[in-house]
């Protein structure tokens, strides 16, 4: 699973991933942007048809404990617990610049949330995160544009760490 | 600690209230968040101002459904929608919301203000409730259910064959996997078979396996249940149904433990729990011939009857709440619940289809009602047709009335004195309610000795 998708809603990262809405899912290299709506509510089902899009990374807002961990399930990593306005976020997606400038209120890392060991540009976090809210899978390909998805990874382990470097 | 200082006496309210309370201007950009709404979402207010109140708030009533907005644009306030929030540590918050439109002194629109109420602990509290009342997915009031929910445990730890008989629809299966998750296998896997929904030949190989080459298309070695249910639980539903041949090899295996694959020279062994259920009598298949004695006796060593729902009323309720509570998060939907005039209709029913048909008829609602209460015209025919001349709440209580009256009577032995007693009502009330109702008085009168 190779592709990018970003849940949004008029034109920004949609606030809450859990209730469905739209995706655009961001096409390998060259490939065209598609738009699906989004027909599933139950978490695997979410996760399921997230992977008949052959979708491997979910740039999103916020996002429930239950889904992100039925997503990362199915190999699926989650960057989550992000707003701003859509073109910007991916523009800094494609471009490794997609930072904690881009986290939802309430959001940033600041020292909060980070695993031990994790290192402060690692990946912010939401404050007096107690567990992982953005799981990161095992099974996603290194491959990322502008080495984002490493950095992500790197941070979305970390306890409550969002998979987004720090600024 | 800094005492907070408050500019207006509505500041200082605002501060003192446990309900979270925001102010949106017009392009939906928050200009005031109190201190409830900083400990109920864990937003800092200094974050929270000026940025866009979904950002904020993250709300599953956000967008299309967003109650400021239906609010600011139809300026009539929304009160206690239900919903969830979901934190930056990824929790899910029940909430209640209240909108309004914001003006300034003047009169002049400024833009919307939300209330919202952390439910986490009423919900709590229900949870906690209805905790007397369930054993994991079984609920119920009903004192036949709590007598079964009381030997469950007992049941569970037991590795005897259990008989489940009851109507359809009265949750057989559910029972079967309860039981099965309160048992010491409850890690190993659940394996149900429908023993009616496969013909006899390929009953066999889907109960016992076959070998490769056992029949024609049998291409490889294909594992039966008993062997998938090996460390777990086996569920054999309409055992009734099954041939006179099949009884036999399954009477082996209840007996002697083992079993052989169809075209296996080898027998193997397993130490599946086994649960069969049935909506048949099996003592009148016995006695037509149909079904195995031996194998009755060897299945019936505990028997769980279940009742229908026309004998667990009380029970209506409770799962219809269920029901709701389950499509409300399926469905990402927020249907607070029944009108007592629905659940009324629905108590006085009689389902034939037990609860699965309870359960048809709140998921068809849910499709009608939108986002209000479920009311007795999102109710499917078979419910309404059973209200003479339905034309109101009045023909509803006038047919719970009839009931209970035929009850009372029933339960006094149609001594019409201790019927209207039990009802609280004297009995030239009762004569004057039967009349109105059109009900006869019956032939029966319990001030008459029985007829022997």
């Amino acid at each position: 699973m190779t592709r990018i998708a970003v849940h949004h809603w008029q034109h920004r990262i949609a606030p809450v991933f859990d209730i469905g809405g739209e995706i655009l899912v961001l096409g390998d290299g060259a490939g065209a942007h598609e738009e699906h709506l989004l027909q599933c509510s139950e978490p695997l089902h979410r996760a399921e048809e997230l992977c008949v899009l052959n979708v491997g990374t979910l740039i999103c807002g916020a996002i429930s404990r239950t889904m992100s961990e039925a997503l990362a399930a199915r190999g699926i990593t989650v960057v989550g617990f992000v707003a701003g306005d859509l073109e910007r976020v991916v523009a800094a997606w494609e471009h490794g610049r997609l930072d904690e400038s881009f986290a939802m209120p309430g959001c940033r890392g600041a020292g909060c949330g980070r695993g031990a060991g994790e290192s402060r540009a690692a990946g912010f976090g939401p404050r007096h995160a107690e567990s992982p809210v953005l799981v990161v899978s095992e099974d996603a390909s290194d491959a990322g544009p502008g080495g984002q998805r490493r950095r992500a990874r790197r941070g979305g382990r970390g306890q409550g760490g969002s998979g987004l470097p720090g600024a | 600690m800094a005492t907070p200082k408050h500019d207006t006496p509505t500041d200082a309210i605002l501060e003192s209230i446990s309900d979270g309370v925001f102010t949106v201007d017009l392009d939906w950009r928050i200009t005031s968040f109190n201190r409830a709404a900083e400990e109920i979402t864990g937003v800092p207010r200094a974050e929270a101002q000026g940025r866009l109140c979904s950002e904020v708030f993250r709300s599953s009533l956000c967008g299309a459904q967003c109650p400021l907005q239906a609010t600011l644009a139809s300026g009539r306030p929304h009160i206690g929608t239900c919903g969830y929030i979901i934190t930056a540590q990824g929790e899910r918050v029940p909430i209640s919301v209240s909108t309004a439109v914001f003006r300034d002194e003047s009169g002049r629109v400024m833009g919307g203000a939300e209330t919202f109420r952390d439910l986490s602990e009423v919900d709590a509290l229900k949870r906690e409730l209805e905790g007397r009342c369930h054993v994991g997915e079984l609920f119920s009031r009903s004192p036949r259910m709590h007598h079964l929910f009381e030997v469950l445990p007992a049941l569970a730890a037991s590795p005897s064959t259990v008989l489940i008989t009851g109507e359809t629809g009265t949750g057989k299966e559910l029972f079967a996997r309860t039981i099965h998750s309160l048992s010491a296998h409850s890690e190993g896997p659940f394996v149900a078979v429908n023993c009616a929904a496969l013909p006899d030949t390929l009953l066999e190989s889907e109960l016992f396996g076959a070998k490769a080459g056992a029949y024609t298309g049998a291409v490889r070695d294909r594992l039966g249940r008993f062997a998938q249910a090996r460390g777990g639980t086996i569920f054999l539903d309409e055992i009734g149904e099954i041939s006179p041949a099949l009884q036999v090899r399954l009477l082996r295996v209840l007996q002697e433990r083992t079993f052989e694959p169809l075209g296996a020279s080898r027998t193997e062994s397993t130490d599946a729990r086994v649960i069969v259920a049935t909506n048949r009598s099996l003592p009148d298949l016995i006695r037509e011939g149909t079904f195995r004695e031996d194998l009755y006796y060897r299945i019936n060593v505990i028997r769980l009857e279940l009742p229908p729902l026309r004998e667990r009323k009380d029970d209506i309720g409770l799962l219809a709440e269920q029901f709701i509570r389950r499509f409300n998060r399926l469905q990402n939907r927020c249907v607070p619940g029944l009108s007592p005039e629905a659940l009324s209709l629905l108590l006085a029913h009689d389902w034939p289809g037990n609860i699965r048909e309870l359960e048809n008829c709140i998921e068809r609602a849910f499709v009608l009602c939108g986002d209000g209460r479920i009311d007795i015209i999102h109710l499917p025919e078979e419910l309404t047709a059973t209200v003479p001349h339905l034309g109101g709440h009045q023909s509803v209580h006038d047919l719970l009335d009839r009931q209970a009256i035929q009850a009372a009577l029933e339960r006094a032995g149609f001594n019409r004195l201790a019927a209207a007693r039990d009802l609280g009502i004297h009995k030239t009330t009762l004569f004057r309610r039967m009349k109105r109702l059109g009900m006869e008085l019956p032939v029966r009168d319990g001030r008459s000795a029985p007829r022997r």
